[in-house]
């Protein structure tokens, strides 16, 4: 819309705000649950966000970044804050026998589905992975924003979500192989 | 409205497709992972928002360019928006059906079937160390349970407005545990809506954890209130509980997108109608925007305006009606776009036959596939420039690119890090079509490009492709989208059921004027309805050029006197916040001298209108040079600022704070400007500084004592800019910016009002930012000014007779 002025100078006005958090927000709930593993957490994650983002609005500058690309920062921030405020433990920690190669207790194979172990695998990523991978799955960002994102470009983007795929893969493969015992 | 949301991410099937074999099988099961955000989280989030959306306390300054406080007005815009998409999250289907099944409207609470509803049998409230909570409502309907509560006695104790934290539940009697989807939080009060209760169960427990927005420990803790329910069929009064019709042939179609009214509500307290917005397949069109609420537009042929009624928060039973359907039809592309919302306004008045609605703009998301390539050679170097003659087609608006230039800028990523990025700044003429505006372009290159955009700003439309390397040989610059405003109008009309039986507002000429300061106050007509009583008031005495803009509602910042209109026993008639007169024909704009108020009492004869201070605005000259520092030589630390942020909706008795910005050391000077036989004097300066991932915005603050009143007793308010040259020799005029006044880069300056205790201060605020950097742009700013704004002091008290107002 129009101000008396003529075109609004801000674009993140009121009605935006309000289509951008539908829009986005289970982009950054889900890049928080990618994160943290934990849906309650990643809750009040995505909570603390919207508040952040929804204090900070003002500062929003379109011409600079996408939104997208603020407010997943705003969630990265958050994230961070949490785990340094935790102690930097991942949410779901890795049973320390999958990793070892070490035969799992009955129970532990019975309660171990594949979700879990793939969040624990995810867990036990390099931080910058763990974060290459809640962008891609979990928030669903194309390469190119992810590029944005990261301050890199589409094709190392690319690059590095192959190299990480792998290792994932691996880890799976593995992790397979102990089940299977 | 910007519309910013069509969707940056990517689909499951389009992540998919990136991938192969057992990467593809792992990439499936990632997916996997994703989960649906609660409801409760959205509902969450709703509530966060409105707690801590600030809303200014302080109606100064008068000039409405005091930025936070512009955007606290567009908060509380923004808020009305996130309540209805908090109670979006029932779904489309849930809406339907709901709507197909309308029994019956509440005020304040929505569709209702009063024989599946029930009350709280009384008002409950428990009292512990001089805190009460009551419990004033209970809705139990089939869909949700409404629950208000109040808290009192917590006015003299600490708030905080960062417990935002809802920990309230209805506890059944089986133990069962039901969390409220919806919260709307004022401090120590509530209200929440909870899943419906069962329909066996007579008594339910609400247990608060702790006050809302109270600081922990700071009030009686962990409270329990026993429920009791019974059926409300009889409680709901007839005339509350309005039934909903469908108008006949209420719909309008302007360039694809039909405007339909699906349904309207007339009530006591308000009137809900919903309408829907479709565009037909192939317009191109594939997102419609929810309009600005204060573009849409219901009026009646007696010559009533009604306006979207705002959150008046828990004290009044009023409500914005909170649905909103976007519906994605299934089926070939490409779909339609659908957009369906409820609104609230006032209640129509009773004498008229007709309403008519009417939208002037809508906002869309168009698709394209428009393109040209350029080919920058072997090696281009920054600051290359190459001149272009490319013409691309919108929808009938055309983008003219005349020209590209290479830049290079330095940008924080998202780890805080500076890195070197690589722009094409394109020279662009954009020429709106006859019924489009453009508003923001999607843009982007296949080959080197990271990202591109275009946007309108101040000092003319930015268009760009960003490149991370430096980019070379042939670039392809493709616009696959626009946002854009079509103008309509669409107006759609339609007979109201029922008898009306017709009663013509009165109108009427007195003779009323009163004269303080040279400044005389006539009363020019009077229009007496049965939904308010308009006043239209005349200033004469105005400087040459001069106008008022604004009637303040006490004289000074805490002035005795306030505004009002009272008849000849002294029963005042409030004025009406959610209609406006507005004759059949006539285009509404913005007129201060135009006020209105309630309806007049049956037996009123006369009335007196008392006018306690003006704002005038008219054109003078001033001029004044100011130096700022380089950016190596300011500190900077946290300060709290000067303004307050209120974090409740309704009366304003919520905490209060004041946001910590930062700002550099302070340094005299001495800058004195002439200007309309004032002189102002600023003897301090400071940089306000406001950051965030890669950006930055500084404000240099000048301040000094205010300059006393003129001889006529007229005070300074503010000063409107006109010009700024800049270190570097750039300039901005409100007469080449389409932002007129509000440019960007002009100086806005205003004197606070005179308050008890306390000496007026003059404050100057400039941004010296370098426009195209963000950096601190140090040197010298040569400010001009063409206006200012005088605070005239009353009160004028205006009487009249009614009795010879004719029907």
């Amino acid at each position: 819309m129009r101000t008396p002025f003529g075109r609004s100078t801000l674009p993140l006005d009121a009605a935006a705000f309000a289509e951008l958090y539908q829009a986005h927000l289970a982009a950054v709930f889900n890049y928080c649950l990618f994160r943290v593993g934990d849906r309650q957490l990643a809750e009040d994650l995505a909570a603390d966000v919207f508040e952040r983002a929804w204090r900070a609005r003002g500062r929003y500058r379109p011409d600079q970044a996408s939104f997208a690309t603020w407010v997943l920062a705003v969630a990265r921030n958050a994230v961070v804050d949490c785990q340094r405020h935790n102690g930097r433990h991942p949410m779901v920690a890795l049973p320390a026998d999958l990793l070892d190669d070490a035969p799992l207790p009955d129970t532990a194979v019975e309660a171990a589905d594949e979700q879990a172990r793939l969040k624990a695998m995810i867990a036990t990523l390099p931080e910058a992975d763990q974060d290459l991978i809640a962008l891609k799955f979990g928030a669903g960002l194309p390469n190119r924003q992810i590029g944005e994102f990261l301050g890199r470009s589409e094709g190392a983007v690319g690059v590095a979500l192959h190299r990480v795929m792998r290792k994932l893969r691996a880890s799976w493969e593995i992790s397979d192989e102990v089940l299977e015992r | 409205m910007k519309s910013l949301s069509a969707s940056p991410y990517a689909s499951r099937a389009e992540i998919m497709a990136e991938f192969q074999g057992d990467e593809a099988v792992l990439a499936h099961e990632l997916l996997g992972l994703r989960q649906a955000p609660g409801a409760a989280l959205q509902t969450r989030i709703a509530s966060l928002a409105k707690a801590t959306s600030p809303r200014s306390t302080a109606t100064w300054p008068p000039w409405g360019r005091w930025r936070p406080h512009q955007r606290w007005a567009a908060g509380a815009l923004t808020l009305a928006l996130m309540l209805a998409l908090a109670l979006a999250v029932a779904g489309p289907q849930r809406v339907l059906a709901q709507v197909q099944r309308l029994l019956g409207y509440l005020p304040g609470y929505g569709f209702v079937d009063p024989d599946q509803t029930r009350v709280l049998t009384a008002p409950v409230t428990v009292e512990r160390d001089g805190v009460s909570v009551t419990v004033t409502q209970l809705i139990a309907g089939t869909d949700k349970t409404q629950v208000t509560f109040v808290g009192e006695g917590l006015n003299e104790l600490p708030s905080d407005p960062n417990a935002t934290r809802v920990e309230i539940v209805l506890v059944l009697p089986n133990g069962g545990v039901l969390t409220p989807d919806e919260t709307r939080l004022e401090h120590g009060s509530a209200r929440l809506a909870f899943p419906p209760i069962p329909a066996e169960v007579e008594q339910v427990t609400l247990r608060i954890a702790r006050l809302p927005l109270v600081r922990p420990g700071a009030a009686p803790e962990n409270w329990s209130l026993a429920l009791s329910l019974r059926p409300a069929a009889g409680d709901f009064p007839a005339a509350e509980l309005a039934a909903p019709y469908v108008p006949e042939g209420a719909h309008s179609t302007v360039m694809g997108i039909t405007l339909d009214v699906v349904e309207v509500v007339e009530g006591t307290e308000q009137t809900a109608v919903t309408i829907r917005m479709s565009a037909a397949a192939g317009t191109g069109i594939d997102q419609v925007m929810a309009p600005d609420p204060w573009g849409i537009r219901l009026s009646d042929d007696s010559g009533h305006a009604y306006w979207v009624q705002p959150d008046p928060g828990l004290g009044s039973g009023g409500s914005v009606v909170v649905q909103q359907v976007v519906i994605a039809q299934p089926g070939a592309p490409p779909a339609p776009a659908v957009w369906e919302q409820t609104y609230a306004f006032g209640p129509l008045s009773p004498s008229t036959g007709h309403a008519s609605l009417r939208l002037d703009e809508i906002a869309v998301r168009l698709d394209a596939d428009e393109s040209f390539r350029l080919d920058l050679g072997a090696s281009p170097h920054i600051g290359q420039h190459w001149l272009l003659d490319e013409i691309l087609d919108v929808y009938g608006a055309a983008l003219h690119f005349t020209g590209a230039t290479l830049v290079e800028f330095a940008q924080l990523n998202a780890s805080g890090q500076p890195q070197q990025y690589y722009q094409l700044k394109f020279d662009v003429a954009v020429t709106d079509a006859p019924d489009l505006a453009l508003q923001r372009l999607n843009l982007w290159s296949a080959e080197q490009g990271l990202f591109g955009d275009g946007h309108w700003t101040p000092e003319g439309w930015e268009v760009f492709l960003a490149f991370e390397k430096l980019p070379h040989g042939r670039v392809t610059v493709s616009l696959r989208g626009a946002y854009a405003d079509l103008r309509g109008p669409w107006v759609v009309q339609w007979d109201r059921p029922g008898e009306h039986p017709e009663q013509r507002p009165r109108s009427l000429h007195p003779q009323a004027a009163d004269t303080h300061h040279g400044l005389t106050l006539a009363v020019a007509e009077v229009v007496a309805s049965d939904r308010l009583t308009h006043v239209q008031l005349a200033a004469e005495g105005l400087p040459a050029g001069g106008r008022v803009t604004e009637i303040r509602p006490t004289t000074g910042l805490l002035g005795t006197v306030s505004l009002g209109l009272q008849d000849q026993w002294g029963q005042a008639i409030p004025t009406s916040q959610d209609v406006r007169w507005q004759p059949p024909g006539t285009e509404w704009a913005y007129d201060p001298l135009a006020l209105t108020f309630e309806p007049l009492p049956p037996l009123a004869q006369s009335l007196t209108l008392v006018v306690p201070e003006v704002i005038v605005q008219f054109p003078d000259d001033g001029s004044l040079s100011v130096d700022v520092p380089p950016a190596e030589a300011l500190t900077f630390t946290q300060h709290e600022a000067e303004y307050e942020v209120v974090t409740s909706g309704g009366d304003g008795s919520g905490p209060a704070y004041h946001p910590l910005v930062e700002r550099s050391q302070t340094w005299p000077v001495d800058l004195q400007m002439k200007i309309a036989g004032y002189t102002v004097h600023y003897t301090q300066a400071f940089i306000e500084r406001e950051a965030g991932n890669g950006w930055r915005r500084d404000t240099l603050v000048l301040t000094g004592a205010a300059p006393g009143p003129d001889p006529n007793g007229w005070r300074l308010a503010a000063l409107q800019g006109a010009r700024t040259q800049r270190p570097d020799g750039s300039v901005v005029t409100a007469a080449e910016s389409p932002g007129g006044a509000n440019a960007a880069g002009l100086a806005y300056g205003w004197v606070s009002p005179p308050a008890p205790g306390v000496a007026p201060v003059a404050m100057l605020r400039l941004e010296v930012n370098d426009p195209h950097t963000s950096e601190l742009l140090s040197g010298r700013y040569e400010l001009a000014f063409d206006a200012v704004q005088v605070a005239v002091s009353g009160p004028w008290r205006l009487g009249w007779s009614m009795v010879l107002a004719a029907p």
